[in-house]
């Protein structure tokens, strides 16, 4: 869609702004800016595009503002294949920029998926106060589908911590149980502070110090941990077989629709065997991933890219071994492809 | 524009110091900058600027990139967000897209707005964002040891260039009259008082206000841009000089050797906030588009 239809079929909406920016750091920079400012904010890029992003991403997760990007994924690396899909900046969206800089990433599915997905993300950057990124690709991206969608808008707003009226004693930056600290928006009595991307202490002043930085490090990760539990999203789902299967298959991205055709095929020349999508990659649900895992004999995961970046991102984090379908062809994900590696799988367990 | 020379007696200064409330909005945090820094005039100036003009404590927001100057929000009761090396003016502008009514004043040193940051400074200052926009020149990197900026002088040898720098110093002034900056301005840190009267003139103008100030780096240059020099080299602006003549201006601004202090430069337009709320509220009337379309 182009920023004059955006603009168009949005601007309905009387608080809505949309700047044409000159370039992605800029764009990140003003959806940050607006972030901080108490706007809900987003800006959406392709992959060159993020990695000129990377660095506010880290902004955005040290001084805990938040931010949404989308990023419909093609060919890489550089300018890459522009016109092709790819599912290949995974890497980047969990692990780019300087830093232990963890951030919430989020991988629709659908079409459906990417209606939950984006109102959810703007939930969670509020929640949580951290960027997220939500990773399409372009066969996602240009797709259509048929879609009911809810009667009344399903998101919740104002989920944001906010500081006590008159802000005595206010600290941006307090560690609280959830390790959430309250929030004040410029224009509030009382909660001046701030913002910086130098390690700082609870007041929001930079520090240095060792204790400090192993703290405030510890703060921003063990935040995101709630949000495995976001109420009413789904950040990853079990289909197919119940119960032990000879074959398991991870999935995440436009991938899934091919997966679950495969292995709906598979069941048909009764081979057991379930999938699981995997929504949410940042912070991973490595609980139910393990689960899914314990219940199968083998367990594939097709995606289109090279190097297998989901696949080295759970076997790297569960320790467990994961037999790769990788594909680096422009084009999405045979549903043939998948199904042979199922077959070849289910007769190798049997031999 | 030369200051007053009368006798100031510490009683009477400290009394009126403390007394005009211009002190409540620096904060308790002490300043990093080096004794004698010209920073502490427009730390001062801001303060004094936003007392004169009774902006609330809490309405102001001050965004910075990286460098000495860039520590500023940090030294100030006000809303700020000290960003990252050269991305000052995206952060400033996305902060006024989401609120208007903020007063924004960003800053940096010559280093972070012309280097890094040099790229955004054109489009901030076209689209005319309700910024007051403080560049503190001191021709040098001074947070990082003294290395030559992109507003230091031809030949000048710093550790970056110890037999001499190649590069031609940039003209700042000439490019945010280019740019289409809506208000452009000169101050010097070496004249205080006349430097708050046109940080409270930036501030005032709604628009893209540009103030460039001479501030020298006492402890990395001790040979160019000195206090000694400035005193020496800089003039005011003609008397007769027409704040609405471009051209004038610009000539103006070439004369680098003997740098002029004053208002360059003003214009009214629309700001990119009302553009956008004029663009919304005509979409919400269901007004169709009125500008020149592109295919026809």
């Amino acid at each position: 869609m182009t920023a004059k239809e955006l603009q168009k079929r949005n601007n309905k909406a009387e608080n809505l702004r949309v700047l044409q920016t000159e370039d992605e750091i800029s764009a990140i920079a003003a959806t940050i800016g607006a972030g901080y400012a108490g706007a809900r904010s987003a800006t959406a890029t392709s992959g060159p595009g993020l990695a000129l992003m990377a660095e506010m991403l880290g902004l955005g997760v040290m001084g805990e503002v938040p931010s949404v990007v989308f990023v419909s994924q093609r060919g890489g690396p550089s300018t890459g294949l522009p016109t092709k899909t790819e599912q290949s900046d995974l890497n980047l969206a969990v692990f780019g920029g300087a830093g232990d800089a963890q951030r919430i990433v989020l991988a629709p599915t659908n079409v459906d998926g990417c209606y939950r997905t984006a109102g959810k993300a703007f939930e969670m950057a509020e929640q949580y106060q951290t960027p997220v990124v939500v990773l399409l690709d372009l066969y996602l991206s240009n797709r259509y589908e048929t879609v009911v969608l809810p009667d009344k808008n399903p998101f919740s707003r104002n989920l944001d911590k906010q500081m006590a009226d008159g802000g005595a004693g206010y600290m941006r930056f307090a560690d609280a149980d959830d390790h959430i600290s309250p929030r004040a928006i410029p224009g509030q009595e009382g909660g001046m502070h701030t913002v910086t991307g130098l390690e700082h202490n609870q007041l929001g002043k930079p520090s240095d110090l060792p204790e400090n930085h192993e703290a405030m490090n510890a703060k921003r990760h063990l935040k995101l941990e709630a949000a495995l539990r976001h109420p009413d999203f789904t950040i990853c789902k079990r289909f197919g077989d119940e119960g032990p299967v000879d074959v398991g298959i991870l999935g995440w991205g436009s991938t899934f629709g091919e997966i679950l055709e495969a292995m709906f095929a598979a069941q048909d020349e009764g081979i057991r065997c379930s999938a699981m999508k995997v929504v949410m990659l940042s912070p991973l649900p490595k609980d139910q991933i393990a689960a899914f895992m314990d219940d199968c004999g083998t367990v594939l995961l097709p995606e289109l890219n090279y190097e297998g970046q989901l696949a080295n991102l759970i076997s790297g984090a569960l320790g467990r071994p994961v037999t790769k379908l990788t594909r680096s062809t422009g084009s999405p994900m045979q549903v043939e492809e998948i199904l042979a590696e199922i077959r070849r799988l289910a007769q190798a367990r049997a031999a | 524009m030369t200051e007053p020379l009368k006798p100031v007696y510490l009683e009477d200064k400290l009394k009126e110091v403390r007394g005009d409330g211009h002190l409540s909005y620096r904060s308790s945090s002490l300043p990093t900058w080096c004794p004698g820094c010209g920073y502490f005039s427009v730390a001062e100036g801001v303060a004094m600027a936003f007392n004169r003009l009774k902006v609330p404590s809490k309405d102001a927001v001050i965004v910075s990139g990286i460098g000495c100057a860039s520590r500023f929000p940090f030294f100030m009761e006000t809303y700020g967000f000290h960003t990252l090396h050269g991305r000052t003016l995206p952060v400033a502008t996305g902060v006024k897209v989401a609120n208007d009514k903020l007063t924004m004043v960003a800053v940096g040193g010559d280093g972070d707005d012309f280097a890094i940051g040099g790229g955004h400074i054109p489009h901030a200052a076209r689209r005319n964002v309700d910024i007051t926009y403080l560049v503190f020149d001191n021709g040098i990197y001074g947070l990082t040891k003294g290395q030559t900026s992109p507003t230091s002088v031809e030949g000048f040898v710093t550790p970056s260039t110890p037999y001499e720098s190649h590069d031609r110093p940039l003209n700042p002034l000439m490019m945010l009259l280019s740019y289409g900056a809506s208000w452009v301005g000169q101050a010097y840190a070496g004249q205080p008082h006349h430097l708050t009267d046109m940080i409270a003139g930036a501030i005032a103008h709604r628009g893209f206000s540009y103030l460039h100030i001479l501030s020298p780096c006492v402890t990395f240059d001790k040979t160019e841009m000195t206090y000694a020099n400035l005193n020496v080299r800089v003039r005011d602006l003609p008397a007769d000089h027409d704040p609405t003549d471009r051209m004038a201006a610009l000539e103006q601004a070439t004369r680098t050797g003997t740098p002029a202090l004053g208002l360059f430069y003003l214009e009214d337009r629309p700001t990119l906030a009302d553009g956008m709320a004029d663009i919304a509220a005509r979409a919400m009337a269901g007004i169709p588009a009125k500008g020149k379309k592109a295919r026809g």
